[in-house]
């Protein structure tokens, strides 16, 4: 279906060759060219005839994705204004919650589990047209860069399926990639949206802390997590953020920050002439791949082309964000997991003979190996004569990581540009044995999370090896609008 | 901070009993390894000199008072909550109306 209805414009060179972006799905139903009930039949034949070896879904709903599509066909046939997602199918991460549909979170501790309710983010979504296929694969309580960590088996790569989609949100961005879905939800706490899409060669928004509710997210680690949608163009991200964003009185920390017409602005095609760009160059050090390196350089040269002033700057506490970044999310996420104790939810462990016997079998049985190393880590920085050395002092490096970015955006640059990740995908089972090393490659990617800006993982074209490699445009507090344009020009090529 | 090489497989089970894991001597073993592997890579924060340093807990302190006032938190007011029949139908073990557990109390 993607030739049918590719037309000139969005998205340039360096998105994904043949993909269906929203504007010309919206285009098709508007004008009877296809059925929001076509588009949805194409996507389950495609996720049948895929996702046997991706493995990007963990559940499907196609059965209430053909009544929302019908819906969306009704309006169409009587006239009627088409909402700005209509019949556009979505995938779901599964820590989001969707009423009737199961939410495991990737773990055996939710095997079986169906949502009372729906994450805000997601009702949105559907209020505004969307079509959710059914919920999709991530590492376990979105703990993890490979998606390795799923109780339910990893994802694989749909550009080289021997190798890892990335993760957490790696079915989110493969599901994409391969054509399953025309947008997904993840989430980012470390890297989560970002490095995945760019392992798969798709788009990926890290939205500013609170410009999108949280409420109906299986929590890992609250002050950190978000919700960004994966798509196949700059624009197609900002239309879903459009729709995503904005308060909810049902997440106290979502932001009242009036959240402005992010197309529209695009629409103005204002360009980058002018804007002042910031390259890190503790972003460029040790330990980053030739390949990355010359992708990110390229990116860099063509904003430059555009009429970007590109600018060296220095973030110098760069280098403490992955370790202040694994005290504080493990402690929160220490907190969190608490909750899962065989009692309310999910799975608990049989014959347990006491009450305090049924908690412990029941995590023991019920999480994975990834997820009680954190717990421990966690707990053991917060456990008494501990919590002054490791997670308060990890709080303050966080204020020292958010201060460098604070200091440069507005007085010296207005967006950053840095890889995603050191290397494009890795091989399924390479870094198992070597947690340290795994957390070791978010080190692009965890300063954002600790500092609270917004984020963008644009594709800029592929290794030697056809492997997918994306850039990182940052940009601060709710200027996800600098983003874009930086990352639209960076589309464009 | 306290050398971390001399974290015994004693503090390890320690703190799986805070954290209501029951772990077997395998995982005791190999988590307890990559405890130690990762307590000894977080000593890279004493480094940083951060005694004049307030701890940032929360992000939104950094935005949040210029953007939004002072009143974060909305009105306290009753809203419907989820129907108990819905929650219990999530729970492994209920009789309707409570969670049911393994007794407690011993007669």
């Amino acid at each position: 279906m993607a030739e049918r209805y590719t037309q000139k414009g969005v998205p340039g060179p360096n998105a994904p060759e043949n993909t269906l972006t929203i504007p010309h799905l919206r285009a098709a139903i508007a004008s009877g060219a296809a059925s929001a009930g076509d588009v949805v039949g194409q996507c389950f034949r495609s996720i049948r005839e895929r996702d046997g070896e991706i493995h990007a879904f963990l559940s499907l709903c196609e059965e209430r994705a053909r009544e929302q599509a019908a819906r969306i066909d009704g309006m169409a046939a009587a006239g009627d204004a088409l909402p700005p997602l209509a019949g556009v199918p979505v995938g779901i991460k599964d820590v989001l919650m969707v009423a009737g549909l199961p939410a495991t979170a990737g773990s055996r501790v939710l095997e079986g589990y169906v949502a009372p309710y729906t994450a805000t983010a997601v009702r949105r979504l559907e209020e505004a047209g969307a079509v959710t296929l059914g919920k999709l694969n991530c590492d376990e309580f979105a703990m993890g860069s490979s998606n390795e960590n799923s109780a339910y088996g990893p994802t694989r790569n749909p550009h080289a399926p021997d190798h890892v989609p990335g993760g957490s949100s790696g079915g989110s961005a493969a599901a994409v990639a391969a054509g399953m879905a025309v947008a997904s939800l993840g989430t980012d706490t470390g890297g989560s949206i970002r490095q995945p899409a760019s392992f798969c060669g798709v788009v990926g928004l890290l939205p500013t802390y609170g410009r999108v509710s949280r409420y109906g997210l299986i929590a890992f680690a609250s002050s950190l997590d978000r919700i960004g949608p994966l798509t196949n163009s700059v624009r197609d991200a900002a239309t879903v953020l459009g729709v995503m964003a904005g308060e909810d009185p049902l997440d106290a920390t979502s932001s009242a920050q009036p959240v402005p017409d992010y197309c529209g602005l695009l629409e103005r095609e204002e360009g980058v002439n002018g804007l002042r760009i910031g390259v890190p160059a503790e972003y460029f050090g040790e330990g980053l791949d030739p390949e990355v390196r010359a992708a990110a350089e390229r990116a860099l040269d063509g904003l430059r082309e555009a009429g970007a002033e590109i600018k060296s700057l220095a973030l110098p506490h760069t280098r403490f964000a992955v370790p202040a970044y694994y005290l504080i999310a493990t402690a929160e996420a220490s907190a969190n997991l608490a909750r899962f104790d065989g009692v309310r939810y999910g799975y608990r462990a049989p014959h347990a003979a006491s009450l305090s016997g049924m908690y412990r079998e029941t995590r023991d049985g019920g999480f994975g190996a990834e997820v009680k190393r954190r717990i421990l880590l966690g707990t053991y920085a917060l456990s008494a004569g501990y919590y002054d050395a490791f997670y308060k002092k990890a709080q303050q490096v966080r204020r020292l990581l958010a201060e460098d970015f604070l200091r440069v955006f507005g007085a010296e640059v207005d967006a950053i540009v840095t890889p995603v990740a050191p290397t494009p995908a890795f091989k399924l089972g390479e870094k198992t044995e070597d947690p340290l090393a795994m957390y070791l490659a978010d080190i692009y990617t965890v300063t954002a999370s600790l500092a609270g800006i917004c984020g963008l993982s644009v594709p800029v074209g592929c290794s030697a090896a056809g492997l997918p490699i994306g850039v990182q445009v940052l940009g601060t507090h709710f200027d996800e609008e600098t983003v874009f344009r930086v990352g639209e020009a960076i589309e464009r090529g | 901070m306290r050398e971390q090489g001399s974290i015994t497989r004693a503090d390890v089970e320690h703190v799986a009993a805070l954290a209501s894991l029951a772990l077997t001597p395998e995982e005791l073993e190999r988590l307890g390894g990559d405890l130690r592997s990762m307590l000894g890579y977080v000593a890279e924060l004493e480094e940083v000199d951060t005694q004049a340093i307030a701890p940032l807990v929360h992000v939104s302190e950094l935005f949040r008072s210029q953007a939004e006032g002072a009143g974060t938190l909305r009105a306290d007011e009753p809203l419907a909550s989820l129907l108990r029949a819905v929650v219990m139908d999530g729970a492994p073990a209920t009789d309707g109306t409570f969670f049911k557990v393994p007794k407690v109390i011993e007669r």
